[in-house]
Protein backbone atom coordinates (compact mmCIF):
# COMPACT_ATOMS: atom_id res chain seq x y z
CA UNK A 1 0.00 0.00 0.00
CA UNK A 2 1.05 3.57 -0.70
CA UNK A 3 2.78 4.93 2.40
CA UNK A 4 1.20 8.37 2.04
CA UNK A 5 -2.27 6.90 1.96
CA UNK A 6 -1.43 4.76 4.97
CA UNK A 7 -0.15 7.76 6.95
CA UNK A 8 -3.27 9.69 6.01
CA UNK A 9 -5.42 6.82 7.28
CA UNK A 10 -3.40 6.63 10.48
CA UNK A 11 -3.80 10.35 11.11
CA UNK A 12 -7.54 10.06 10.55
CA UNK A 13 -7.53 7.20 13.07
CA UNK A 14 -8.99 4.74 10.60
CA UNK A 15 -9.03 1.20 11.93
CA UNK A 16 -8.13 -0.30 8.53
CA UNK A 17 -4.91 1.76 8.53
CA UNK A 18 -3.90 0.30 11.90
CA UNK A 19 -4.67 -3.18 10.65
CA UNK A 20 -2.44 -2.64 7.63
CA UNK A 21 0.25 -1.11 9.81
CA UNK A 22 0.14 -4.06 12.19
CA UNK A 23 0.38 -6.58 9.39
CA UNK A 24 3.29 -4.76 7.75
CA UNK A 25 5.34 -3.69 10.73
CA UNK A 26 4.50 -5.87 13.76
CA UNK A 27 6.96 -8.66 12.77
CA UNK A 28 9.79 -6.18 12.17
CA UNK A 29 9.13 -4.17 15.30
CA UNK A 30 8.66 -7.30 17.39
CA UNK A 31 11.98 -8.59 16.16
CA UNK A 32 13.75 -5.35 17.13
CA UNK A 33 12.05 -5.42 20.53
CA UNK A 34 13.10 -9.03 21.08
CA UNK A 35 16.69 -8.26 20.22
CA UNK A 36 16.75 -5.26 22.54
CA UNK A 37 14.96 -6.71 25.54
CA UNK A 38 16.50 -10.15 25.19
CA UNK A 39 13.39 -12.17 25.97
CA UNK A 40 10.60 -13.75 23.99
CA UNK A 41 7.42 -12.45 25.56
CA UNK A 42 7.21 -9.14 23.74
CA UNK A 43 3.55 -9.14 22.78
CA UNK A 44 2.58 -6.48 25.32
CA UNK A 45 5.47 -4.26 24.27
CA UNK A 46 4.48 -4.52 20.62
CA UNK A 47 0.93 -3.59 21.58
CA UNK A 48 2.23 -0.64 23.58
CA UNK A 49 4.15 0.55 20.51
CA UNK A 50 0.98 0.54 18.40
CA UNK A 51 -0.94 2.40 21.08
CA UNK A 52 1.81 5.03 21.15
CA UNK A 53 1.62 5.29 17.38
CA UNK A 54 -2.15 5.78 17.63
CA UNK A 55 -1.76 8.53 20.22
CA UNK A 56 1.13 10.36 18.58
CA UNK A 57 0.61 9.89 14.87
CA UNK A 58 -0.46 13.51 14.42
CA UNK A 59 3.04 14.54 15.52
CA UNK A 60 4.57 12.62 12.64
CA UNK A 61 5.58 15.29 10.15
CA UNK A 62 6.92 12.97 7.50
CA UNK A 63 10.54 14.23 7.72
CA UNK A 64 11.77 10.68 8.23
CA UNK A 65 10.49 7.43 6.81
CA UNK A 66 7.51 5.90 8.58
CA UNK A 67 9.57 2.81 9.40
CA UNK A 68 12.28 4.96 11.02
CA UNK A 69 9.67 6.72 13.15
CA UNK A 70 8.14 3.39 14.16
CA UNK A 71 11.54 1.95 15.08
CA UNK A 72 12.24 5.03 17.19
CA UNK A 73 8.98 4.57 19.09
CA UNK A 74 9.75 0.88 19.57
CA UNK A 75 13.21 1.65 20.97
CA UNK A 76 11.79 4.27 23.34
CA UNK A 77 9.10 1.89 24.56
CA UNK A 78 11.79 -0.76 25.12
CA UNK A 79 13.86 1.67 27.17
CA UNK A 80 10.81 2.60 29.23
CA UNK A 81 9.94 -1.05 29.76
CA UNK A 82 13.46 -1.91 30.86
CA UNK A 83 13.73 0.98 33.29
CA UNK A 84 10.26 0.18 34.66
CA UNK A 85 11.21 -3.43 35.21
CA UNK A 86 14.51 -2.53 36.76
CA UNK A 87 12.72 -0.14 39.09
CA UNK A 88 10.32 -2.87 40.11
CA UNK A 89 13.23 -5.31 40.48
CA UNK A 90 11.51 -7.71 38.18
CA UNK A 91 13.33 -10.79 37.11
CA UNK A 92 14.41 -10.37 33.54
CA UNK A 93 14.55 -13.55 31.59
CA UNK A 94 17.43 -13.57 29.23
CA UNK A 95 17.90 -15.60 26.11
CA UNK A 96 18.89 -18.66 28.07
CA UNK A 97 16.14 -18.41 30.65
CA UNK A 98 13.21 -17.62 28.43
CA UNK A 99 9.85 -18.92 29.58
CA UNK A 100 9.12 -21.01 26.54
CA UNK A 101 11.90 -23.51 26.95
CA UNK A 102 9.80 -26.18 25.35
CA UNK A 103 9.94 -24.39 22.03
CA UNK A 104 13.52 -23.35 22.54
CA UNK A 105 14.58 -24.10 19.04
CA UNK A 106 13.12 -21.45 16.73
CA UNK A 107 11.59 -22.42 13.43
CA UNK A 108 14.58 -23.06 11.20
CA UNK A 109 13.84 -21.35 7.96
CA UNK A 110 17.25 -21.42 6.35
CA UNK A 111 19.75 -24.11 5.52
CA UNK A 112 22.51 -21.98 6.99
CA UNK A 113 20.74 -22.04 10.30
CA UNK A 114 20.48 -25.84 10.35
CA UNK A 115 24.15 -26.03 9.37
CA UNK A 116 25.11 -23.71 12.23
CA UNK A 117 23.11 -25.74 14.69
CA UNK A 118 25.42 -28.65 14.04
CA UNK A 119 28.55 -26.70 14.82
CA UNK A 120 27.45 -24.71 17.79
CA UNK A 121 24.38 -25.14 19.87
CA UNK A 122 21.77 -22.46 19.67
CA UNK A 123 21.87 -22.24 23.44
CA UNK A 124 25.59 -21.50 23.46
CA UNK A 125 25.25 -18.75 20.93
CA UNK A 126 22.37 -17.15 22.78
CA UNK A 127 24.51 -17.24 25.87
CA UNK A 128 27.13 -15.29 23.97
CA UNK A 129 24.63 -12.82 22.57
CA UNK A 130 23.05 -12.25 25.96
CA UNK A 131 26.43 -11.01 27.20
CA UNK A 132 26.19 -8.06 24.85
CA UNK A 133 24.50 -4.95 26.16
CA UNK A 134 20.99 -4.03 24.96
CA UNK A 135 22.37 -1.19 22.85
CA UNK A 136 25.00 -3.43 21.26
CA UNK A 137 22.41 -6.03 20.36
CA UNK A 138 20.16 -3.35 18.91
CA UNK A 139 22.93 -1.85 16.79
CA UNK A 140 23.94 -5.22 15.39
CA UNK A 141 20.32 -6.07 14.72
CA UNK A 142 19.59 -2.82 12.91
CA UNK A 143 22.77 -2.68 10.87
CA UNK A 144 23.92 -6.24 10.24
CA UNK A 145 20.56 -8.02 10.23
CA UNK A 146 17.98 -5.45 9.09
CA UNK A 147 20.57 -3.72 6.89
CA UNK A 148 19.57 -0.17 7.79
CA UNK A 149 21.85 2.70 6.85
CA UNK A 150 23.92 4.54 9.44
CA UNK A 151 21.76 7.62 8.87
CA UNK A 152 18.57 5.71 9.59
CA UNK A 153 20.05 4.17 12.73
CA UNK A 154 21.22 7.61 13.85
CA UNK A 155 17.68 8.88 13.31
CA UNK A 156 16.17 6.01 15.26
CA UNK A 157 18.55 6.36 18.19
CA UNK A 158 18.63 10.16 17.98
CA UNK A 159 22.44 10.11 17.97
CA UNK A 160 25.00 11.50 15.52
CA UNK A 161 26.13 9.20 12.73
CA UNK A 162 29.71 9.22 14.07
CA UNK A 163 28.55 8.00 17.46
CA UNK A 164 26.53 5.22 15.86
CA UNK A 165 29.54 4.13 13.80
CA UNK A 166 31.89 4.00 16.75
CA UNK A 167 29.35 2.20 18.93
CA UNK A 168 28.65 -0.36 16.25
CA UNK A 169 32.38 -0.86 15.81
CA UNK A 170 32.63 -1.60 19.51
CA UNK A 171 29.57 -3.89 19.44
CA UNK A 172 30.96 -5.99 16.55
CA UNK A 173 34.34 -6.17 18.24
CA UNK A 174 32.70 -7.30 21.48
CA UNK A 175 30.66 -9.97 19.66
CA UNK A 176 33.75 -11.22 17.85
CA UNK A 177 35.68 -11.44 21.14
CA UNK A 178 32.86 -13.35 22.80
CA UNK A 179 32.69 -15.79 19.89
CA UNK A 180 36.45 -16.26 20.10
CA UNK A 181 36.17 -16.91 23.83
CA UNK A 182 33.85 -19.87 23.25
CA UNK A 183 36.06 -21.07 20.43
CA UNK A 184 33.52 -20.46 17.70
CA UNK A 185 35.91 -18.21 15.79
CA UNK A 186 39.51 -19.25 15.61
CA UNK B 1 41.12 -10.84 10.89
CA UNK B 2 41.48 -7.73 12.98
CA UNK B 3 38.43 -5.81 14.15
CA UNK B 4 39.04 -2.85 11.88
CA UNK B 5 39.04 -5.09 8.83
CA UNK B 6 35.97 -7.00 10.00
CA UNK B 7 34.02 -3.73 10.39
CA UNK B 8 35.06 -2.61 6.90
CA UNK B 9 34.05 -5.93 5.40
CA UNK B 10 30.72 -5.83 7.21
CA UNK B 11 30.13 -2.33 5.86
CA UNK B 12 31.00 -3.63 2.38
CA UNK B 13 33.94 -1.28 2.10
CA UNK B 14 36.18 -4.25 1.37
CA UNK B 15 34.78 -6.81 -1.09
CA UNK B 16 34.68 -10.40 0.19
CA UNK B 17 36.66 -11.50 -2.85
CA UNK B 18 39.68 -9.59 -1.59
CA UNK B 19 39.80 -11.55 1.67
CA UNK B 20 42.24 -14.35 2.31
CA UNK B 21 40.89 -17.89 2.69
CA UNK B 22 41.16 -17.97 6.49
CA UNK B 23 39.58 -14.53 6.66
CA UNK B 24 36.70 -15.72 4.51
CA UNK B 25 36.21 -18.68 6.86
CA UNK B 26 36.22 -16.42 9.86
CA UNK B 27 33.74 -14.05 8.23
CA UNK B 28 31.50 -16.96 7.33
CA UNK B 29 31.42 -18.07 10.96
CA UNK B 30 30.67 -14.58 12.11
CA UNK B 31 27.84 -14.33 9.58
CA UNK B 32 26.44 -17.66 10.76
CA UNK B 33 26.33 -16.34 14.30
CA UNK B 34 24.39 -13.36 13.02
CA UNK B 35 21.96 -15.67 11.23
CA UNK B 36 21.35 -17.50 14.48
CA UNK B 37 20.79 -14.21 16.22
CA UNK B 38 18.35 -13.26 13.48
CA UNK B 39 16.46 -16.53 13.92
CA UNK B 40 16.28 -15.96 17.64
CA UNK B 41 14.87 -12.47 17.18
CA UNK B 42 12.31 -13.60 14.63
CA UNK B 43 8.83 -12.52 15.69
CA UNK B 44 5.59 -13.74 14.16
CA UNK B 45 2.56 -12.25 15.86
CA UNK B 46 -0.41 -14.56 16.26
CA UNK B 47 -3.91 -13.67 15.04
CA UNK B 48 -4.92 -13.39 18.67
CA UNK B 49 -2.23 -10.76 19.32
CA UNK B 50 -3.35 -8.85 16.27
CA UNK B 51 -6.99 -8.90 17.35
CA UNK B 52 -6.04 -7.80 20.85
CA UNK B 53 -3.95 -4.89 19.60
CA UNK B 54 -6.64 -3.71 17.18
CA UNK B 55 -9.35 -4.08 19.84
CA UNK B 56 -7.27 -1.96 22.21
CA UNK B 57 -6.89 0.74 19.56
CA UNK B 58 -10.64 0.69 18.88
CA UNK B 59 -11.29 1.01 22.60
CA UNK B 60 -9.01 4.04 22.88
CA UNK B 61 -10.62 5.51 19.78
CA UNK B 62 -14.16 5.31 21.21
CA UNK B 63 -13.19 6.34 24.74
CA UNK B 64 -13.68 10.13 24.26
CA UNK B 65 -17.14 9.54 22.76
CA UNK B 66 -18.09 7.30 25.67
CA UNK B 67 -16.91 9.92 28.14
CA UNK B 68 -18.84 12.59 26.28
CA UNK B 69 -21.97 10.43 26.42
CA UNK B 70 -21.54 9.89 30.15
CA UNK B 71 -21.10 13.63 30.79
CA UNK B 72 -24.19 14.40 28.67
CA UNK B 73 -26.21 11.80 30.59
CA UNK B 74 -25.08 13.28 33.92
CA UNK B 75 -26.05 16.76 32.76
CA UNK B 76 -29.50 15.62 31.66
CA UNK B 77 -30.10 13.88 35.00
CA UNK B 78 -28.86 16.99 36.85
CA UNK B 79 -31.09 19.34 34.89
CA UNK B 80 -34.07 17.02 35.37
CA UNK B 81 -33.43 16.87 39.12
CA UNK B 82 -33.15 20.65 39.46
CA UNK B 83 -36.30 21.10 37.40
CA UNK B 84 -38.16 18.49 39.46
CA UNK B 85 -37.24 19.98 42.84
CA UNK B 86 -37.92 23.51 41.65
CA UNK B 87 -41.43 22.78 40.40
CA UNK B 88 -42.53 20.35 43.11
CA UNK B 89 -42.83 21.23 46.82
CA UNK B 90 -43.46 18.68 49.48
CA UNK B 91 -45.91 19.89 52.17
CA UNK B 92 -44.83 18.95 55.65
CA UNK B 93 -47.46 19.32 58.35
CA UNK B 94 -46.17 21.08 61.38
CA UNK B 95 -46.97 19.05 64.47
CA UNK B 96 -45.20 21.15 67.04
CA UNK B 97 -48.20 23.31 67.96
CA UNK B 98 -50.40 20.36 68.84
CA UNK B 99 -47.86 18.81 71.17
CA UNK B 100 -47.10 22.17 72.74
CA UNK B 101 -50.75 22.61 73.60
CA UNK B 102 -50.99 19.05 74.87
CA UNK B 103 -48.16 19.78 77.28
CA UNK B 104 -49.97 22.87 78.51
CA UNK B 105 -53.05 20.80 79.22
CA UNK B 106 -51.08 18.03 80.96
CA UNK B 107 -51.39 15.41 78.23
CA UNK B 108 -47.86 15.62 77.08
CA UNK B 109 -47.26 11.94 76.64
CA UNK B 110 -48.99 10.14 73.79
CA UNK B 111 -51.90 12.28 72.81
CA UNK B 112 -52.92 9.89 70.06
CA UNK B 113 -52.69 6.88 72.35
CA UNK B 114 -54.89 8.60 74.83
CA UNK B 115 -57.45 9.27 72.14
CA UNK B 116 -57.46 5.63 71.10
CA UNK B 117 -57.86 4.40 74.67
CA UNK B 118 -60.69 6.75 75.28
CA UNK B 119 -62.53 5.80 72.11
CA UNK B 120 -62.44 2.14 73.12
CA UNK B 121 -63.70 2.86 76.58
CA UNK B 122 -67.16 1.71 77.84
CA UNK B 123 -70.18 3.91 78.46
CA UNK B 124 -69.57 4.21 82.19
CA UNK B 125 -66.39 6.04 81.52
CA UNK B 126 -68.13 9.05 80.07
CA UNK B 127 -65.92 11.41 81.94
CA UNK B 128 -62.93 10.04 80.19
CA UNK B 129 -64.69 10.10 76.85
CA UNK B 130 -65.55 13.68 77.34
CA UNK B 131 -61.88 14.39 77.83
CA UNK B 132 -61.20 12.50 74.63
CA UNK B 133 -63.77 14.50 72.76
CA UNK B 134 -62.25 17.63 74.12
CA UNK B 135 -58.82 16.59 72.91
CA UNK B 136 -60.24 15.68 69.51
CA UNK B 137 -61.83 19.06 69.22
CA UNK B 138 -58.58 20.72 70.22
CA UNK B 139 -56.70 18.79 67.59
CA UNK B 140 -59.20 19.86 64.91
CA UNK B 141 -58.86 23.46 66.00
CA UNK B 142 -55.09 23.27 66.10
CA UNK B 143 -55.04 21.85 62.59
CA UNK B 144 -56.68 25.02 61.52
CA UNK B 145 -54.46 27.13 63.75
CA UNK B 146 -51.22 25.58 62.60
CA UNK B 147 -51.60 27.20 59.21
CA UNK B 148 -51.91 30.60 60.86
CA UNK B 149 -49.46 30.62 63.76
CA UNK B 150 -50.01 34.28 64.60
CA UNK B 151 -53.54 33.46 65.79
CA UNK B 152 -52.58 30.48 67.93
CA UNK B 153 -52.57 32.31 71.24
CA UNK B 154 -56.00 33.75 70.69
CA UNK B 155 -57.55 30.41 69.69
CA UNK B 156 -55.91 28.47 72.49
CA UNK B 157 -57.16 30.90 75.07
CA UNK B 158 -60.59 30.67 73.45
CA UNK B 159 -60.63 26.91 73.84
CA UNK B 160 -59.60 27.17 77.45
CA UNK B 161 -62.40 29.63 78.11
CA UNK B 162 -65.06 27.43 76.48
CA UNK B 163 -64.24 24.35 78.47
Amino acid sequence: MDEKKLIDGLKKKKVWAYEVLYDDYAPRLGSVIKSYLGYDDVEDVVQEVFIKVFRNVRKFRGDAKLSTWLYRIAVNVCKDTLSKRKRNNEFLTDFLESEDKVSFEPPASTNVFREVMDEMSFEELMNVVSKLSEDDRLLIKLRDIDDLSYEEIADILDKPVGTVKSRLHYARKRLKELLEEVGYIG
Amino acid sequence: MDNERLVRVMDREIPVEELRVEEKKELKEFAKALVMFKEKCCYKPSDQSRERAIAKIKKIKTKPYKMLGAVAACMIVGLFSVNFFTNNTILVKKKGDLYQLANVLGYGSGLNERLKVNLLATADTQNQNSVAMMESEMERSLGFLSSRPEQNDFEVSGINTTY
